[in-house]
């Protein structure tokens, strides 16, 4: 079954961009694909000049790595993980040296100095999707998909949630692909775009 | 590293109850297998380093139905660095009315030529003097006496007591023997003495047995010192044992428990294989959103793969390591109860070969059995986490699996234990039973599955659900039924045996036997035996000892080589012999051939029907027999069927009447009576004929429940070791499907199901489990017991009493507690922590 047919979008860096649609429309599948998870049956992927089809899973994993940071909507963080530990998750798994020190400084950009050591469970629900952003975040990612990261928040919390996300994306020019079903933000978006029957429109 | 190590310091703060499981079986069969290695280690080194002081010299020579001729001795002392004569008998000892069977050791001043026989009596040359010293005034033999015996017999040190026609005095105790005799008819209490008394004991009868142990002249080996004996003394009929050769029953002994404990720590391993991969499987299907997050960051497959092989291989590893530890130090309890019975000086050493053997091949079997879980979840797609709640991968694994596993524990253990191929056969054999086990539990769940049609909610609730788990039921039962199979076969072997005993053989048995009758005394015993106990009926044959050499062309030693284990017993050594004109042979029958074919001119015998099949005998081969020291040769003119558990006076080899009737013999009797005249009867009997070896059959049946009840302990103890072991191992199987029946409960309590619903489920659930456990575990348990009985016993078997029921009780019990702990898991969980972390 094809779910995705003639897909072309572009974001450049530090801009941000929405994308909306039915449940099913294959919004999903898109990011999927943006972040090498899965293979397009056919077509050709490119992300920042490279050619995804070209790559084994162990270049795509080095790609997520090094590139794309994800926020989801069920956050995902690790339970057995401190806030610091789950934002430091990205840069260990890149070797960096100094990953705690970047990822102590990723949850104070996002208002978390003070629950570095509180575990996923000791988070209300705001202060967790915060500490999945500064994990995105953490490593500077080019590319930052975010799967309707406030659709499991009531409206403060994700207001502070998507504040946070704009505010570091624009700070360290991320581009920033963003799924939603709120309508009601999509003006805070460089563009938005719509899934419909596969086919993405831009609104 | 850096990164794996943070990630795995990370995952090991969270839920490690499964992995604790997981290292809690591993534990318990690498304990049972470091066990079962260091008892065949430490008891190869301590018999390497007893062996001469069991075997009582370099070499020892014996004969039993002659001394040593004054020649034979001579030579043996001119080409020896030193000897020493011993003769060995059985007698009854009394004083008044009291009396016991002993052990009589008459010997010279040389005794012990290795290792050192304690007394109590800690004086220098206490026992050289008691060996050198002759009579004393009132003609009683000064001897050193077991330290049972004077209050067996009511007396103390300095009284005197009679056996074999001698008066002895008890001068000293004896401690500890260096060459203690284990063989059944000789386990009596010792009477050592010198070769003063010696001269003073009947020369036949007794079932006496001369020896001539020597050290080896200085730079002498065995080969060159048994060569030159064969060259003097080419037709010697005398048995020549070296050092190693020491003790073969207490060898044979010793090899069958090793081999025992082998199988049984297989079988261990297989129940503990089946509980780790229960518990990796669970656990890594915990994991599978976490490895999709590790993923989706940047993780690769192999990265994920790394680190929970570690964690696993740490909770594995350490748990072998602790069950190592554990079966190592089990030894030093161990040895000497297992060992208590052996003529050896036990001293158990840590043993480092079975530790690092055990723990090495626990460890890798343990990460065989974690490595496809692993390899599964490592698979985790990170698309999950998108949208979804990250749901886990409850996908059953494919059933290919179990075969993996079953093929990664079963084939490297079996290549590695030190078994022989028929014991290795014995393991596959378990594996298969396993195999099946867990066919007929999966059959069983699945008929839960169907029965739940026909039931009301909520008992058919917990049905469907163990068929819907029926592979983690299958698992855990497995684990469970492999050790209440094996307790319901011991147990019902065990009854059969005792019911045998009891009605049969103690009915059927003479109460007494007599051993070294000389002809002419035969009408005076029976006269004896009936003014003692008038019903007294006496059975005598003609009792001689010889050996055969050959048969059919073959010599004994040839034979013996490709002949079986069980039937090796007859061309081993001598054996006793009779002849018959006809009248007499015993309880057999013949089935082949004719006792006497009138047509042969020739000597003819008469052969044990199933040895001769196990040799490839033939009627018409020739027998060649070795009897006082003379060759005779006889044809095998006809076959018997024997029932040697008649214990009736039975023979292998039955000789013509006609040639042989004329040589010198004793008589071997059997005497029937009550029970209750025995005593009076045996007592008789030793006053009058000094000469003659009283056997009570009571003492023997005494000796045999002893032995069996040891035996049967040392099995009870092993199952439920298995049994004890296997509760991890199920409950790591069970926790295999917990999740899914966590689930299920809050699902129904959230629906509005009351708690009376959810403990009847449960209860239901369990309760299918546990019989779907025990209908395979007595099934396999009690054929195992009838065909040990029918077949390696050939008894008489029945079903047995109540033991086999109370073992599956104790497993319902047991699946019960388990399930309990796991019920009261689902009424305490909050629904709400459940279903959103859904």
């Amino acid at each position: 079954m094809h779910v995705l047919e003639n897909a072309r979008l572009s974001v450049a860096a530090g801009e941000t961009a929405a994308l909306t649609g039915p449940s099913g429309a294959g919004k999903t599948s898109l990011l999927a694909i943006i972040g090498g998870l899965l293979r397009p049956t056919a077509g050709k992927v490119e992300i920042f000049g490279q050619n995804l089809g070209e790559l084994n899973e162990e270049e795509l994993a080095q790609m997520r790595r090094e590139n794309i940071g994800v926020v989801f909507q069920h956050f995902h963080l690790l339970e057995t993980m401190t806030a610091h530990e789950n934002a430091a998750l990205t840069l260990q798994l890149a070797g960096r040296p100094d990953a705690m020190d970047a990822a102590a400084e990723a949850l104070s950009a996002v208002g978390l100095a003070h629950r570095m050591r509180h575990f996923p469970s000791q988070l209300s629900g705001g202060e967790q999707q915060r500490t999945a952003i500064a994990r995105a975040f953490a490593a500077h990612p080019k590319l930052l998909l975010a799967d309707e990261p406030t659709g499991n928040l009531d409206h403060d919390t994700g207001r502070e949630v998507l504040d946070a996300l704009f505010s570091e994306a624009k700070k360290r020019r991320t581009a920033m692909l963003f799924v939603t079903h709120n309508d009601s933000i999509l003006d805070q978006f460089d563009s938005a775009y719509s899934l419909r029957e596969k086919t993405l429109h831009a609104r | 590293m850096r990164a794996e190590y943070f990630v795995l310091r990370a995952e090991l703060r969270g839920e490690k109850r499964l992995y604790i499981m997981a290292a809690l079986t591993a534990a318990f069969a690498t304990a049972a297998l470091t066990l079962a290695l260091a008892v065949g280690e430490t008891f190869e080194r301590s018999f390497s380093a007893s062996a001469k002081s069991v075997l009582g010299g370099d070499v020892s020579l014996r004969l039993r139905q002659r001394a040593f001729l004054p020649e034979e001795t001579e030579w043996l002392r001119e080409n020896s660095g030193e000897i020493s004569a011993l003769r060995v008998a059985a007698a009854l000892a009394f004083s008044g009315e009291n009396n016991q069977m002993v052990r009589l050791k008459i010997t010279d001043s040389a005794y012990p030529l290795y290792g050192t026989m304690e007394l109590q009596n800690k004086k220098q040359n206490a026992l050289k003097e008691l060996l050198s010293a002759g009579a004393d005034s009132d003609g009683a033999y000064p001897a050193a006496v077991a330290a049972d015996l004077p209050e067996l017999l009511g007396i103390k040190t300095g009284d005197t007591f009679t056996a074999a026609g001698v008066t002895f005095r008890v001068a000293e105790i004896v401690e500890r023997e260096p060459d203690p005799d284990s063989r059944l008819w000789m386990a009596a209490p010792v009477v050592l003495a010198g070769a003063a008394a010696g001269g003073a004991l009947p020369d036949a009868g007794l079932l006496s047995e001369h020896y001539i142990r020597a050290r080896f002249p200085e730079g002498e080996g065995e080969e060159s010192w048994t060569t030159r004996l064969r060259g003097a003394f080419p037709e010697a009929d005398w048995r020549v044992r070296v050092a190693q050769e020491a003790a073969p029953g207490v060898r044979r002994f010793v090899e069958r428990m090793r081999v025992f404990l082998s199988v049984m720590s297989l079988a261990a391993i297989l129940t503990a294989g089946i509980g780790i991969n229960g518990a990796a499987s669970a656990f890594m299907r915990a994991r599978v959103r976490a490895i999709a997050v590790v993923k989706m960051l940047g993780g690769a497959e192999r990265f994920v793969v790394r680190v929970y092989l570690k964690i696993a291989l740490l909770f594995i590893a350490g748990g072998a390591a602790a069950g190592a530890f554990a079966g190592a130090a089990a030894l030093f309890w161990a040895a000497p109860h297992l060992f208590s019975a052996l003529p050896l000086d036990i001293a158990p050493v840590w043993p480092w070969a079975a530790f690092l053997k055990a723990l090495l091949s626990a460890s890798a079997l343990g990460a065989a059995c974690v490595v496809f879980p692993v390899l599964r979840a490592g698979r985790a797609n990170p698309l999950s986490l998108f949208n979804a709640g990250g749901n886990e991968n409850e996908t059953p694994p494919p059933v290919r699996r179990d075969a993996y596993l079953a093929a990664a524990i079963w084939i490297p253990l079996l290549l590695l234990l030190p078994l022989e191929w028929t014991e290795k056969a014995a393991a596959a054999g378990i594996a298969l039973a396993a195999g099946l086990v867990y066919a007929l539990s999966s059959a069983c769940a699945r008929f839960a599955g169907t029965a739940a049609g026909r039931i009301r909610p909520p008992v058919s609730w917990g049905l469907l659900s163990v068929s819907r788990n029926r592979r983690q039921t299958a698992a855990g039962v497995v684990s469970l039924g492999a050790g209440m199979a094996l307790l319901v076969a011991v147990l019902n072997i065990e009854e059969n045996f005792s019911a045998r005993i009891d009605d049969t053989l103690s009915r059927e048995a003479p109460a007494l036997y007599f051993l070294g009758i000389r002809p002419e005394q035969r009408a005076e015993l029976e006269q004896t035996l009936r003014a003692a106990a008038p019903q007294t009926r006496l059975r005598a044959v003609p009792f001689l000892r010889g050996k055969i050499k050959s048969i059919g062309g073959r010599t004994a030693e040839e034979i013996a080589e490709t002949a079986p284990e069980e039937e090796r017993w007859i061309v081993r050594g001598d054996r006793g012999l009779t002849w018959t004109d006809g009248e007499y042979i015993g309880e057999s029958e013949v089935t082949e051939g004719e006792l006497w074919d009138e047509s042969e001119p020739r000597p003819q015998a008469s052969f044990d029907e199933e040895a001769a099949y196990a040799y490839g005998v033939s009627l018409g081969d020739e027998m060649v027999l070795s009897i006082l020291g003379r060759r005779l040769t006889a044809v095998i003119t006809n076959f018997r069927e024997i029932d040697w558990q008649s214990f009736d006076i039975n023979f292998a080899v039955i000789l013509d009447k006609r040639p042989f009737g004329d040589a010198p013999h004793s008589l071997f009797g059997a005497a029937f009576m009550p029970a209750e005249s025995e005593p009076a009867a045996k007592l008789a009997a030793a006053r009058e004929f000094p000469n003659i070896t009283p056997i009570a059959m009571g003492g023997v049946f005494d000796i045999g429940r002893r032995l069996l009840n040891n035996i049967s302990i040392l099995l009870q103890a092993s199952a439920l070791f298995m049994l004890i072991g296997a509760a991890p191992a199920v409950a790591a199987s069970l926790m295999d499907g917990q999740r899914r029946r966590i689930r299920d409960a809050v699902v129904l309590r959230l629906l509005g199901a009351p708690s009376r619903s959810l403990l009847l489920k449960g209860f239901a659930e369990y309760s299918a489990m546990a019989a779907a456990a025990l209908l395979p575990a007595l099934l396999f348990g009690l054929s195992a017991g009838a065909f040990v009985v029918r077949n390696v016993f050939e008894l008489h078997w029945d079903i047995g009493g109540g033991n086999p029921l109370g073992v599956a009780a104790a497993g319902f019990a047991l699946f019960l507690v388990i399930g309990g702990a796991d019920i009261y898991r689902w009424t305490r969980q909050p629904p709400l922590a459940v279903v959103r972390n859904e």
